[in-house]
């Protein structure tokens, strides 16, 4: 409010009274005296009337003083009043309106400082609302950005990083308790990703590869896109967890040069044995004998494994009807050993048998229970050398009943438990074959248990040997439901490859 | 961040020279943990090309490791720094040789890993493999501790490094026992043995790594600390 000092401005009131805004106490004080003082002349002039006039000249005087003492005070309440006015107008809550008084007297003041108050309180509002949309916009896009399953990272110029989400975090494997305006180099270390980051933000082309993080072994696919602009603000990295995909992917692979290689070795031999006997007349008769004999037994081994491969393939595709029923536990192993028993003591395995205190009866079909178990007594014996224990035990627990398959043999080591019920995998390549099987009697097993609502799991330490754990719904404790069961659980399984 | 918390009050230079330093470490620590990652990712499946890249990999961090002490002494002799700079600088010096020693024994255990190839019918313990995922663990974690500057990531650190010594003792002696049984077999167990003992030092440099931050930050030195207090307490 710089009123005061400005040059004195006189303003005409329309009733024509004179206001003076910036004249002081003094000035007036002094005009006055001057009126008083060509009074008191006038009166000296007027002699006849004497003292009088004298008396005259002092009340004149008088009067100027209490006048100009009276604008004075006036002028002042009228400078408060306007300062609270114009202030009022700064704060949005005083909403104070003008005093009538006011408004006479600086009327032609008031109305474009009035205008302007009105306008600024608009501009205000309208600042204020578009502030409150962007905040809005702006939460919108967090929450959009932390809720796709794609990780992104905006990173400025300086490879400071300016938006990261949560997927991001994660994917990036990023510990920092800081990540916003931090160098990305920081944040997370992983040399694929800066170099391309830098070489985008110097190039500005586009950089898409993918990634496996050394620590949580995933595989992510990082697209670095250049932000618009010249020159270039920043970057944008988008990131996907691929590991799933590659996963299936490398299962596929691994399952074709598996069932390739399975199938070719014994038709090699096969091809090898009856080549030599078409060519080679003079072969004796023992040789030939032992020759074709091998022809059998590899064609056997063939056989086996294309009746395993249809038999898994008829599980997964549910063509066949199980008669899904009560089994008592005790019987079907009894009968599961007592087939394996000579087998055993060729190799001098000690087969027990451990029966749970109270009977055990399970909801599945008796003849793929059967399946189950054989499968999993013939790996024991298979897998654990002479002088071996393999030891079947089955009990309750909660709504399930438990089989259990413990043999003293190798172990498993840990990192490959996992993919033993991986069709066609080989815990060691090159012998496991050598002990005969299909390689596929697991998958069988882990797909029957799943069909009947159940599940299979190892247990194994290196040297010690391993426990098969078969889990299998109580009889009676769940309806005939688990069919439906079984066909959420066999949809999981779908997407592996045959 | 120490750099950039007093940015405003050193030499510009000395900012920028200070950055880029840090800068080339954590790009020096993402490489060699790759390369520790990778050599112990052959312990389960060992591959004879990936050796050969390793230790190829193992001569670009040695440069790597000249050109940061290089660099660290330049910056020593230009600016002359004080306090917490000169801390840096020390430290980032220390960790470039900690992390290049790191880089020596992925190259190494990579070797042992094809030399176990030879013989498959001796399966690499489980326990090795859990111990090799913990000293790694423990690398990465004393380097985010560096990056946090966080001196209690730094003492969790050197306090597991007992855990990583039990386990190597465990898994020497199992080692011993096996060479007793099966004296046929020396050549490979000891292809075993040298393996644990050289994941049991890359615990150690991560633990050396994290007293090394504790003493950035704190400007303490740790190291040996224990050994000390025993031998007053005698």
């Amino acid at each position: 409010m710089k009123i005061g000092k400005s040059r004195p401005v006189i303003l005409w009131h329309k009733h024509g009274s004179l206001m003076l805004r910036d004249v002081t106490f003094w000035k007036v004080f002094v005009s006055s005296i001057g009126i008083a003082g060509l009074a008191a002349l006038i009166s000296f002039q007027w002699d006849n009337i004497g003292d009088s006039a004298v008396l005259f000249g002092i009340l004149l005087l008088a009067a100027a003083t209490l006048q100009s003492w009276w604008m004075h005070k006036r002028m002042r309440d009228l400078l408060a009043a306007l300062r609270t006015t114009v202030a009022a107008w700064d704060d949005p809550l005083l909403t104070q309106p003008v005093s009538p008084r006011l408004a006479s007297e600086f009327q032609e003041l008031l109305q474009p400082l009035h205008l302007a108050g009105g306008r600024l309180k608009r501009q205000t509002k309208c600042v204020e609302r578009l502030a409150e949309e962007h905040a809005q916009r702006s939460e919108l896009l967090q929450a959009v950005l932390a809720t796709v399953v794609e990780g992104v990272i905006v990173v400025d110029s300086d490879e400071q990083v300016l938006f990261a989400n949560e997927t991001a975090q994660k994917l990036l494997d990023v510990n920092a308790r800081e990540v916003l305006n931090r160098p990305l180099w920081e944040v997370t270390r992983s040399t694929p990703i800066h170099e391309a980051v830098q070489s985008v933000l110097m190039s500005e082309e586009d950089v898409l590869e993918e990634v496996v993080m050394p620590r949580s072994k995933s595989v992510v696919s990082l697209t670095v896109t250049a932000l618009p602009h010249d020159p270039v603000p920043g970057a944008v990295l988008v990131l996907r967890d691929m590991t799933a995909l590659r996963k299936l992917e490398s299962m596929r692979r691994d399952f074709v040069t598996n069932v390739s290689h399975e199938l070719k070795t014994p038709l090699t031999s096969i091809q090898a044995y009856a080549d030599t006997l078409l060519n080679d007349p003079e072969t004796d008769r023992e040789q030939e004998e032992y020759f074709l004999s091998r022809i059998v037994s590899e064609s056997e081994r063939l056989h086996h494994i294309i009746l395993d491969l249809i038999r898994l393939g008829r599980i997964e595709s549910q063509a066949d009807d199980y008669e899904v029923q009560e089994v008592a536990v005790g019987a079907v192993v009894s009968a599961c050993l007592e087939d394996h028993r000579a087998v055993a003591e060729g190799k001098s395995i000690h087969l027990q048998s451990v029966p749970s205190a109270e009977p055990l009866s399970v909801l599945a079909d008796a003849d793929e229970l059967r399946t189950i178990l054989d499968n999993l007594v013939d790996n024991a014996i298979k897998y654990t050398d002479s002088d071996g224990h393999v030891l079947v035990r089955w009990q309750h627990s909660d709504d399930m009943g438990i089989i259990e398959v413990q043999d003293d043999g190798a172990g498993i080591p840990l990192d490959r438990q996992p993919r033993v019920f991986e069709r066609f995998y080989r815990v060691d390549k090159a012998r496991d074959r050598e002990r005969g099987g299909t390689g596929l009697g697991l998958s069988i097993v882990k797909h029957l248990c799943q069909m009947f609502g159940g599940s299979v799991e190892v247990d194994s330490e290196m040297g010690q040997g391993s426990t098969f754990r078969v889990r299998l719904p109580l009889a009676g404790t769940q309806g005939p439901e688990t069919a439906s069961d079984s066909s959420s659980a066999l949809a999981e399984f779908s997407t592996v490859p045959l | 961040m120490v750099t950039i918390a007093t940015k405003d009050i050193m030499p510009q230079h000395l900012s920028r020279d200070l950055r880029k330093l840090h800068r080339d470490l954590l790009a020096m620590s993402s490489r060699v943990e790759d390369m520790i990652h990778q050599a112990v990712d052959q312990l389960g499946d060992p591959n004879f090309d990936q050796a050969v890249q390793i230790a190829k990999l193992d001569d670009a961090i040695d440069e790597l490791d000249v050109q940061i002490e290089d660099d660290c002494l330049k910056v020593l002799a230009l600016n002359q720094p004080a306090g917490v700079d000169l801390r840096r600088i020390t430290t980032v010096m220390k960790i470039s040789g900690e992390l290049e020693r790191v880089a020596d024994i992925a190259a190494n255990i990579a070797q042992r890993a094809c030399g176990l190839a030879e013989s498959p019918e001796i399966p690499i313990p489980d326990r090795l493999k859990e111990m090799a995922h913990d000293a790694v663990d423990m690398l990465h974690r004393a380097i985010d501790a560096y990056v946090d500057l966080d001196p209690m990531k730094a003492m969790q650190v050197c306090a597991d490094d007992d855990s990583i010594d039990d386990m190597n003792r465990e898994i020497i002696d199992q080692l011993i026992a096996d060479m007793h049984r099966t004296p046929d077999r020396i050549e490979p167990l000891l292809h075993l043995f040298s393996a644990s003992r050289q994941i049991e030092r890359v615990a150690d440099h991560a633990t050396n790594i994290a007293e090394d931050v504790v003493y950035l930050v704190e400007g303490t030195i740790i190291r040996h600390g224990r050994h000390f207090a025993q031998k007053q307490a005698n």
